[in-house]
């Protein structure tokens, strides 16, 4: 088999591979070098590590941290962030599919839309306190408040780019509005939809985090403020490492999934 | 004769912010069972809305539209409706994309399946029911198309532009195609093109338009000679370069 391939084909691949393999080395060697002049620079005191932290510290700090409640502030921040994330997409889904079918709906309330979009939702935060108390519940109305607008604005404009004339074809059949959406319109968007689960999630783990800052008692957020307050950088530093960690997974997992339906929509029925 | 279609004085204004603009003025004529009628006329002249109003997707400002008797308020199922493009469902199976207008009205008996693998075997497409519209080439994808809209057994078909998206080679193969299939089931035909030798080969009436607002200039018969049987052939007929002058000569717009 090797030796069908041309000369050129060969070079071509050796090529590419290398190539792949340098851009491997220069991440790590990215990671190693920042970690270590971090290090080097804290450790001869050209930048001060009790205010900067430093690897060593942050390193000891999660080890501690693991067998101290760390994965309890993992989890709550999960959980928050998923029931967001779920709400976000269900409502998110059931206001654009609404807005979709009545275009009387949707000028109507497209000024509110943009003012509400426009809006940093942050500023809700001391009325949601008031409205749903100070608890996770505040914290996942935070997520949604944050999520919720874009996802919508999203999947509508997905909905709406649907091509005109196979809901014609449709219309030629007879089909009602909601046989249009599901059999039409929603299997068209199946990239919308999760271009705008990517989004989602990005914006409730703001939103938990945003949420978690003005009332908890445990999660990343938590941590961080805590951390904060009581001047431990090392602390503070760890926890946002950590949630940078669990938002990449969060996204890789959404981006496993996509892969998997797409692949079962390409595969004949 | 049966007589299938039946338009009857029907005129068409249509609304928008700028006003009013008349589409189509009193429109007369008659399709009978089995027939096939081409509609040509200017670009832009109205052609596509008076497949419209036969097939119940918009109403007629006056006149009335009767299909096999009966009067056409909204949309009908008696009516089979081709779009320029065949339209079939990338996430669907040919047989999937095949039965969706069955689905949609709720008529997946078993008879009505057997009846899609009826045709899909009789079409050539049997062998392809499992794959995708894109790994099919154009000819067979208008197939598919039409056997979706043949399963819902209208009274009639009407083809808007219907091979407009299609390369030349591709276009004039599938015309054969559709053609004999549309005659293998005795279907009803209104035809709606801007291509006058298309219409020519495929016709067995060819209406000509006037440009906007749409009136019947005049409804030509076309007849050929027995031993040309397909719009391929037909094409290659000494009748066909004459039904072509005449009715290029009428839609030139400078002679108005």
């Amino acid at each position: 088999m090797e030796s069908n391939l041309s000369k050129e084909r060969k070079e071509y691949i050796k090529n590419t591979q290398r190539r792949k393999r340098a851009i491997t080395l220069t991440r790590i060697g990215i990671f190693l070098i920042t970690v270590t002049a971090w290090e080097a620079l804290a450790r001869i005191g050209i930048i001060d590590g009790f205010v900067m932290s430093m690897p060593s510290r942050i390193l000891k700090t999660v080890v501690s941290a693991a067998s101290n409640g760390l994965f309890l502030h993992i989890g709550v921040t999960l959980y928050e962030t998923m029931i967001g994330f779920v709400l976000g997409v269900v409502f998110g889904g059931i206001i654009a599919a609404a807005l979709w079918s009545s275009e009387f709906l949707s000028k109507a309330v497209e000024p509110y839309l943009v003012a509400l979009n426009s809006l940093p939702k942050i500023a809700l935060g001391p009325v949601i306190i008031i409205w749903v108390g100070a608890g996770t519940k505040a914290i996942i109305v935070m997520a949604l408040a944050i999520s919720m607008i874009v996802t919508t604005l999203e999947m509508l404009n997905g909905f709406r780019c649907t091509e005109e004339e196979k809901i014609m074809m449709a219309k030629t059949f007879g089909a009602r509005k909601w046989e249009i959406f599901l059999k039409i319109v929603l299997p068209s968007n199946v990239f919308t939809l999760f271009n705008s689960l990517k989004i989602n999630i990005g914006l409730s783990l703001v939103g938990v985090i945003a949420g978690e800052f003005l009332v908890s008692k445990a999660g990343l957020g938590y941590l961080i403020v805590y951390g904060g307050q009581v001047f431990k950088m090392d602390l503070v530093m760890a926890s946002v490492i950590i949630l940078s960690v669990v938002a990449m997974l969060i996204y890789k997992g959404i981006t496993f999934f996509e892969k998997l339906v797409l692949n079962n929509i390409g595969k004949a029925q | 004769m049966k007589e299938m279609i039946n338009v009857v004085g029907v005129s068409h204004k249509y609304q928008s912010a700028d006003g009013e603009t008349e589409t189509v003025l009193d429109i007369n004529f008659t399709v009978n069972e089995g027939e096939f009628l081409g509609i040509v006329g200017p670009s832009g002249c109205g052609k596509s809305t008076i497949l419209s109003i036969i097939s119940g997707l918009e109403k007629p400002s006056k006149g009335e539209v009767f299909v096999d008797g009966e009067k056409v308020e909204g949309i009908t199922e008696k009516i089979g409706y081709m779009l320029q493009r065949d339209n079939l469902l990338e996430w669907r199976s040919i047989e999937k994309n095949v039965l969706l207008g069955l689905e949609i009205q709720h008529k997946l008996s078993r008879e009505n399946i057997d009846y899609a693998e009826e045709l899909l075997n009789k079409y050539g497409l049997w062998e392809w029911r499992n794959k995708r519209p894109s790994q099919l080439s154009g000819g067979m994808r208008q197939r598919a198309a039409l056997i979706r809209t043949l399963l819902i057994r209208p009274k009639a078909l009407l083809l808007d532009e219907a091979f407009s998206a299609l390369d030349f080679q591709t276009r004039i193969t599938v015309t054969d195609d559709v053609y004999r299939i549309l005659k293998d089931e005795g279907m009803t035909t209104v035809m709606v093109s801007h291509d006058i030798p298309e219409s020519v080969s495929m016709a067995d009436k060819i209406m000509a338009l006037s440009s906007r607002p749409a009136r019947v200039k005049k409804i030509h018969e076309i007849k050929f000679g027995s031993e040309f049987l397909t719009p391929f052939e037909r094409r290659n007929a000494p009748e066909f370069g004459q039904y072509f002058n005449t009715i290029w000569k009428e839609l030139d717009i400078n002679g108005e």
